[in-house]
This record gives structure tokens, sequence and C-alpha cells, in this order.
């Protein structure tokens, strides 16, 4: 039985330990560990919370309105809910510097998928052709991922790009808007097929439509954005919740990892800052797992080389999916009634296909339920009052899809330190420059999901359609990508790095190719093969 | 000008008459106050004389309120009148007693249509008014600082 050091508890750091205790080891976790507040009225539905609560905009928009989205050259037709604010608080340790990249982290106990909407879509050999691995190599461990978070789905023609498991759960019931573009896609399907090489099925969501242990299934409450009370919505944070019971396990929360310390070629310990001030503490362990998301991990890789040789290395390679969001108005839809009583995110995800299979295009589309009115309202080009008039005509009409596009690693995007921030503490500094064809593929995938919408019915209105900053879609990777050489500042097939013998990186740091597909549920796949191989 | 508490009570009433068409409750009144320590203008400090000119007449009443936004969508998108709008707005659907009067209770496509485009006729006229009573204010304000500050 040997001892597992892992940092970090999001979907990666979680399931690896898991299948680390179940391969008899024992298990440590060092994590800042934010946690998830409790849910408000649990049994309320989205529009009986603002009846039930005494003071409801402080839970929508926060004590002093601080989640109210103004207008703004970058405003989002979204707000982000006070309840999940704890996800993106950062120590006061940590600092980054970024040019041409939004970097987002996170120090919540579960980590950025607390926050996520529940895509899952597996990779396929073309997605994999650059990994040292393929599809059949990570099919068992999707399906216990599948077995342990609960993925709803349906046989469709998305099963091309992303297969079926037998452990997948019925898909969720669809709300109206889905169910009409479903209805339609399903009348011009060849035309689509064969002019735009555009493909429509339901998502692929880690939510239940069972009950599966002491979570419930959905019961479209309509409150997916602000925290699933039923816990439906499969997050990192759950898992853990059933690890800390494990007496093999021992869950250290408040701690900040600053770097490992090491000696010839060899992890020795890992020193971590209290984030409440004092001492460094020091951990030692047999085994150190790095699982703290692609941009944490390779920090405190590169200051652990910086605090042992006074080097500062860069990692190139950095890779962020493009991400378009591309809202639409289905015109068969306009002055129908809507529901809030919905699963409120995405119920259905498209596909288009590449002029090569890596090079293919992966969207998720959501009709708008239940949502903060405001950004929409005031994104509109006429006055608020006309604004508000025309929302409540178009409401049930009213749809997003987010579209992604592949990255490839690339020398000029880089991840790096600069030594002696804040308080003595180095800083992280991100330069990212987009590929040279990033302005032709998004005019693409603009061009034919436009194409595809206009044939399922729905418009898109002029000047609304925004093409997000990198770093805005939080799919990081490739900074210490798996090699089957023993080259420097890469990792092994197994995601044993090959710098230190003892130290495995769990997290997206190890992939080499950046699918278009929602990452979270690879990298957790991912994280069980690893932990088979300790 | 009023003492700022007072000035932002009146703007959430009359700004709740445009929007909704009603009185704003203690509750509303009291949340737009508070949500005024978080506004970005306050922070930025970036507003100029249009901004106050616009929010003065704003507060006047709910038709000097539509002309005037109907301006400021154009010439000051992201100005103090446009934020304070929306920080309104944002409260009022998420108030106990009026955030059901902004979801859709479907009245069918032909009421939409008519509705869509009635609205976009009264847009187009306030902004015609706009430009009317605000083009040559804007155009002898375009850069000058305000005398006064928007209150709050």
């Amino acid at each position: 039985v040997s001892t597992v050091l892992i940092v970090g508890s999001g979907a990666t750091g979680v399931h690896f330990a898991e299948s680390a205790l179940a391969r008899g080891h024992q298990v440590v976790m060092l994590d800042v560990g934010h946690e998830r507040p409790s849910a408000v009225a649990p049994e309320a539905d989205f529009e009986g919370l603002k009846d039930q609560l005494e003071d409801p905009a402080s839970y929508f928009l926060g004590p002093s309105g601080e989640a109210v989205v103004y207008p703004g050259p970058s405003a989002k037709f979204y707000g982000f809910p006070p309840s999940k604010s704890y996800v993106f608080t950062s120590p006061a340790a940590f600092s980054s510097e970024n040019d041409g990249f939004e970097a987002v982290t996170s120090f919540a106990a579960g980590g950025l998928a607390e926050a996520w909407t529940g895509g899952v879509y597996s990779l396929n050999d073309a997605e994999l052709a650059e990994f040292p691995l393929d599809q059949a190599d990570l099919q068992p461990h999707y399906r216990e991922i599948a077995r342990r978070i609960g993925i709803s789905a349906a046989d469709d023609d998305l099963a091309r790009f992303t297969p079926m498991f037998p452990e997948y759960q019925p898909a969720l019931t669809p709300d109206s808007h889905t169910g009409l573009l479903l209805e339609r896609y399903a009348r011009k399907r060849e035309i689509l097929h064969r002019n735009l090489k555009f493909y429509l099925g339901r998502s692929r969501v880690a939510v239940l439509s069972r009950d599966q242990e002491d979570r419930k299934a959905c019961d479209y409450l309509g409150r997916c954005l602000w925290g699933c009370p039923r816990e439906s919505l499969y997050a990192p944070g759950m898992t853990l919740r059933r690890l800390r019971t494990d007496s093999r396990f021992r869950y250290v929360s408040g701690l900040w990892v600053e770097s490992f310390t090491t000696g010839e070629g060899h992890v020795t310990g890992i020193e971590a800052q209290p984030v409440t001030g004092g001492d460094k503490v020091q951990f030692t362990a047999d085994h150190y797992v790095l699982a703290a998301g692609t941009l944490s991990s390779s920090r405190i890789f590169l200051e652990s080389i910086y605090r042992a040789t006074g080097q500062v290395l860069e990692l190139n390679g950095l890779m962020d999916n493009r991400q378009l969001m591309i809202p639409f108005l289905t015109l068969p839809m306009l002055g129908r009634p809507v529901s809030t009583h919905s699963y409120q995110f995405h119920q259905l995800a498209l596909g288009i296909e590449g002029k090569r299979p890596d090079e293919y295009i992966h969207g998720q589309m959501t009709a708008l339920k239940s949502a903060s009115i405001h950004p929409i309202v005031h994104s509109m080009p006429v006055d608020t009052r006309s604004a508000l008039a025309i929302f409540r005509a178009t409401h049930a009409a009213l749809g997003v899809a987010n579209v992604w596009l592949h990255d490839r690693r690339r020398p000029e995007n880089v991840l790096t330190l600069r030594p002696s921030g804040v308080a003595g503490r180095s800083v992280m500094r991100i330069r990212y420059s987009p590929a040279g064809d990033d302005a032709e593929r998004v005019e693409h995938a603009l061009k034919t999901v436009k194409k595809a919408l206009w044939k399922l019915g729905a418009i898109v209105p002029p000047g609304m359609t925004k093409v997000l900053p990198l770093g805005a879609s939080i799919h990081y990777a490739g900074t210490l990508p798996m090699s089957r050489e023993a080259k420097p500042l890469t990792v092994s097939p197994q995601c044993r790095s090959h710098d230190f013998d003892n130290l495995t990186l769990a997290d997206g740091a190890t992939f080499p190719f950046l699918p278009a597909k929602n990452l979270t549920y690879t990298l957790m796949a991912n994280a069980v093969r690893v932990a088979n191989t300790l | 000008l009023p003492a700022p508490a007072n000035v932002l009570d009146i703007e959430s009433t009359v700004f709740t008459r445009y929007l909704a068409g009603e009185t704003p409750s203690d509750y509303v009144r009291r949340k737009y106050r508070d949500g005024h320590r978080a506004i970005p203008y306050r922070t930025r400090q970036d507003e100029d004389a249009l901004d106050v000119a616009l929010t003065v007449v704003a507060r006047r009443g709910p038709v000097r309120a539509r002309i005037a936004d109907a301006y400021a969508r154009v010439f000051r998108p992201h100005g103090v009148l446009r934020q304070k709008l929306t920080l309104l707005l944002a409260i009022l659907e998420n108030s106990p007693e009026m955030h059901r009067r902004f979801t859709s209770g479907g009245r069918g496509r032909l009421a939409a249509v008519f509705s869509i485009g009635g609205s976009l006729l009264l847009f187009g006229f306030s902004l015609l008014a706009g430009l009317f009573f605000f083009g040559p204010v804007h155009r002898l304000l375009r850069g000058r600082r305000p005398v006064a500050k928007v209150p709050a």
C-alpha cells in the first residue's frame, strides 16, 4: 500500500482518488477548497424561489447587485449567479498576467466543473490520433465514469461522432422548443447532412433521468444555473463528499500548493501555504499527482523547477477551444407560452464534419426558459421598454448555440512565470495568439450554423453573435503533453512525468490535441485510466 | 439637486412606471438604492454632461424616460441611464410582486407579431423625439464634464 498525494479536487482529482482507493492506496488530497453553499428552498422551482425567498434579488443578483450584467462591449447574455461565486474566488497569493488570453481558474472544492453545464462527449479515434492511446484504451474508463456520475443521452445521429454506452440513462424530457427543433431536423436531416455536413441530436449530459444512490432524477425545477438542489446535475463535489467517508482518504483544505521539492529526478515533498496565512506546511508521499487543472498544475510544475534551479521555463502549446455564441430565434415558436419547468441548460448538441475528421466542429443548443432577462433585454437594439415587449413576444422562440472549434499545440502559446510578484510570489504569465486560420474557421462555423438554423426555421438576429476571447471556453490543455518519447516537459502515455519519476499529471495539461468537444468527460476517464496504472 | 436617496426613490418610481406600468414596492426601492453601491458608473467616474442630461430628463416621467432611453440606446448605449434601467429591470425580474410579469404567457403568433411591430414603431418615434430634443444638446455638450455629478 502506498500513499498517493493529489493536488486539486476537481473532476480529475476526485476520480483519480476514487480509482486509487479502489486499488488499495491511501490518498491525501490537498486543496484550497472553497465550499459550495447549501441549497436554499430545495423543493422550490425557479419561479417559486422568487415567491418564497425573503430577499430573492440578493439570491439572484447578490446583496448589492454584483451579478447584474450591465451593458458593455463584453457583456454576455447571462449573469453568473452569486451562489456559484465560490467557484471562481482566488486566494490572495494567486495572480496572473494574460496577453491574448482570458485565464479562468478555480479553487473550489470540486473545481471548475462545479459550474459546468454537464456536457459529456467521448472522443473518437480521429480526435485521439495525436494521443499515444486510442478510443479502445479509454472506452472502459468512459463507461466507469458513466456509472459513477450518471449520464443521460439518446441514440441518435450524434452517435457517429460520440458513441453510446450501455451505462447511459434515457435522455431527459425535451422542452417544447427543443422538441420542435428535433421535429424539423427529422424532416430536413438528409439535406443538412448532404449540404452542410450538419448533424443534430440530444445532448449527452451528466444529469440523472433516474435516481442513483442518494441523488435524485431531474425534476425539471429550472434551477440548474443556480445550483441543482436535487443534485441531479453531477458536480465533482459530490464524489468528494463520498470520498471523505472513506477512512483511507484524507482531505486537507485551506492550503494553496505553491511547489513541490525535488531531488535527482524525484519529487521529495509538497509545500503548501495556508490561505489564511501562517507557516508553510510540508507533505510527503510515495507518489504525487497534479490534478489542479491545466493552468494551476503547470504553474506548480514551473514554480518547483524555478525554486530548485533558479530557471524560469516556458511551457508552450497551451490550447483552448475558440467559442462562438450564436443566439437564434425559432420563428414557429413566436408567441408560444414558456414553461420554466425544464432542464435549463442545453438539450441539443450539434456536430459539423470537418474537412478532416479531427476538424469536427461541436456545439450545444440551449432553448431559453428560466434565465436572467435583463442581459438579453439590454442587448436588443431598441429602448428598454420596447425590448421588454419584444422579449415577451419572442421568449419561447429564443435560444443560443454555443459552438467550439478545435485547437492545436503551437509554440507561440506559452505559459510561464514572472518571479517575485506580490509578496515575493511568482505571477503566472500567459501569451496566446490565435491560429493563422482562426478567422477562416470562425467564419465557416458561423456560416454553417446559421444556414442550418435557417433550415430548422430559426434566424440569427444580426449583430448579436459573439466570438468569445480565447480562454473563455475554459477548456485548457497541452502544456505538458503525453509523448511516447521521454522528452523533458512531457509525460508518458500513462501521464507519468518524464522529468520526475514519481509525479503524475492527471489533467488536461497532458493532452497533445484539443478536439472541439467538451473536455471534462475525457479528463475524468483519463484520470481513471492513469490511476489504474499506479 | 435633491438628496441622493430621495433622487433614487424618484428614479425607481418613474422608471418602474416606464418599464412595468406600476408603482414600485418598498422592496424594489430599497434594492435600487442598494444596487447603486456596485453600479459601474460610480466606480468608473466617467459620466459626462450628456449622461447627466439624459438621466435628469428621464426621471421627470415615463414618456421622457422612454425618449431619453431610446436616444441613449443609440448614442450612449453603455452610459449612466442604461445602467440604471438595467439595474432596475434586474431587480424587477427578481422581485416577488413583479417577476411573473416578465415571463411570456403565450398570446399567440399574431399577437407576438403585432407586439414586435408596435414596439419597433414606438422605438422609432421615441428615437425621433430623442434626436429632436437631445441631438442639439448632445452637440453642445460634447466632451464636457458635468457641472454636477449624476446623484448617487
